[in-house]
């Protein structure tokens, strides 16, 4: 079910928010349990707030199509009231004194929340796996990760725990469990939405963003975040396929994928070329490059976050995430120059890579959603570091700060989704959101 | 100093503090520092200045 076919029914008054929310919890209580997808439910108050959704409604003051809907946020976000942990022990005793900027906007459209959902420790990660509150698995194959650093967020959309999320994404944390669990992650442009409120990574990289169960859904949440004065009142149309020129970025981006993801992807594609779309080969020159300069970057931002609580607290860390931050302290600031340079140059040829197409077109996740527990997985070219193929495809897109979006593009044989990414223009997001209305269309069919 | 410098005194301290289960993620981080080092937009203290936009639109303007 999605928000855009649920939201009409609740403006009429043909389904409550009340049975809404009341059905979200029902699988929060009947799944949560083995899918450890949230940290915090607030049961109580969104039954509260959604029968006073409802009398909104019933009394002709109906704010908009999130009115009365059940949306969770990732527990780096805060919620007025509750813990905001960002999934680690060194914040289990953290209360919310009041909303994130972003919380506020969808409290103001009518939201109701009914919790947060777990993420691989202070977004950290890209599997979920560490968390100071226990891993999560994915609900197609509980034995594999749901990704992340969003991984709760990915669950709870693919479950129905909640029709919409917001996320947060410093290396893909939004597109890689979007990917890895079948739906749909956008990466809004950096800077878009407000991070006021939400527990950063990277202040430079980090981006806030929704995920849902459709491209329209996705669009429904990002206006709704976006300050009221830019919302735009009619949702975009689906661009037309024919003419839409993609993009297709050759070398660095193809060249390490998991051989079912590959064929997914280069059909996917294929199919939109023959209903009308023109594709045609890019290049980023620096491709190579681009993991280094974003591992640098990560590093010296999440040193200086972390230095205190690693000094005095370094037990409270879970031991890869500690291991990873106390790695980080070692970055010299020389290097952290040099790589500050190199964002703005791979930032310059994803601009560049852009200028004869509408969007480029790659893969989402190099790989199907990897075993829990996983170190290497086996791509073209040989077996490769699961952290490294994780971020491999979307980490570029928060160097250069462009709008991304995942969608399913398919299914590997074992049943396991696989996403498309879309990147899209500066200051262009709504566009993007166009192409991938209408690459959704077409790959659902 | 050299990577291989800097490597050095992190995989002293990362043991002088207890930690040496860090000294193979040091490891694998000096080989993205190489990386990072090897690119070609780093400077060069030695090398000419690149050509000015003034200059660059001058020799497109001779070429004309």
């Amino acid at each position: 079910m999605t928000i855009a076919e649920v939201a009409p029914r609740v403006a009429a008054g043909k389904v409550t928010s009340e049975k809404l929310t009341e059905d979200c919890l029902s699988k929060i209580e009947a799944l949560n349990p083995k899918l450890n997808a949230f940290i915090t439910v607030t049961a109580e108050d969104a039954l509260a707030r959604a029968r006073r959704a409802d009398k909104e409604i019933a009394g002709g003051r109906h704010l908009g199509p999130l009115h009365g809907i059940p949306l969770s946020l990732k527990d780096l976000i805060d919620l007025k009231g509750t813990p905001t942990t960002a999934g680690s022990l060194i914040r289990k005793d953290h209360i919310a004194t009041s909303d994130a900027v972003v919380t506020r906007r969808l409290r103001a459209a009518g939201a109701v929340f009914v919790g947060k959902t777990n993420l691989h420790e202070f977004a950290f990660g890209t599997t979920t796996e560490d968390s100071g509150f226990g891993l999560a698995r994915n609900p197609v194959d509980s034995a594999r990760s749901p990704g992340g650093s969003s991984g709760g967020s990915g669950i709870a959309i693919a479950t129905g725990m909640s029709l919409g999320t917001v996320g947060t994404d410093t290396g893909g944390s939004i597109r890689i469990p979007a990917a890895a669990c079948g739906i749909v992650g956008l990466k809004p442009e950096w800077g878009q939405i407000s991070a006021t409120g939400v527990v950063p990574l990277s202040r430079q990289l980090d981006h806030v963003g929704p995920l849902a169960a459709s491209v329209a859904d996705a669009w429904l949440l990002y206006n709704a975040m976006q300050p009221a004065s830019t919302h735009i009142a009619e949702p975009p149309e689906a661009a037309p396929l024919k003419g839409l020129r993609l993009g297709m970025p050759s070398g660095y981006l193809f060249d390490r994928l998991d051989a079912d993801v590959e064929r997914s992807v280069t059909t996917a594609i294929e199919l939109l070329r023959r209903k009308g779309a023109t594709v045609t080969e890019v290049a980023l020159p620096h491709a190579n490059d681009i993991a280094a300069v974003y591992l640098h970057l990560v590093f010296g931002d999440a040193a200086e976050y972390h230095a205190r609580t690693l000094t005095t607290r370094p037990q409270d860390y879970t031991p890869n995430v500690r291991l990873r931050l106390e790695m980080a302290r070692y970055v010299l600031a020389e290097d952290y120059i040099r790589a500050l340079r190199g964002k703005a140059i791979i930032a310059a040829e994803v601009d560049r890579a852009l200028s004869d197409v509408d969007a480029m077109v790659l893969p989402a996740l190099a790989i199907p959603a990897p075993p829990i527990g996983a170190a290497t997985m086996p791509v073209k070219g040989g077996p490769e570091a699961v952290r490294a193929l994780m971020l491999r495809c979307t980490q570029p897109f928060n160097l250069s700060g462009h709008p991304a979006i995942s969608l399913p593009c398919g299914k590997t044989p074992a049943g396991l989704p696989v996403g498309l990414q879309m990147v899209g223009h500066k200051g262009r997001t709504p566009a993007l959101v166009q192409a991938a209305l209408a690459a959704e269309a077409v790959l659902a069919s | 100093m050299t990577v291989g410098e800097w490597l050095a005194l992190a995989k002293a301290d990362a043991e002088k503090r207890g930690l040496p289960e860090l000294i193979p993620a040091l490891e694998g981080l000096a080989q993205a520092t190489e990386r990072l080092r090897a690119a070609d937009w780093n400077d060069d203290a030695s090398a000419p200045s690149p050509p000015s936009d003034e200059d660059a639109d001058a020799a497109e303007g001779e070429r004309q």
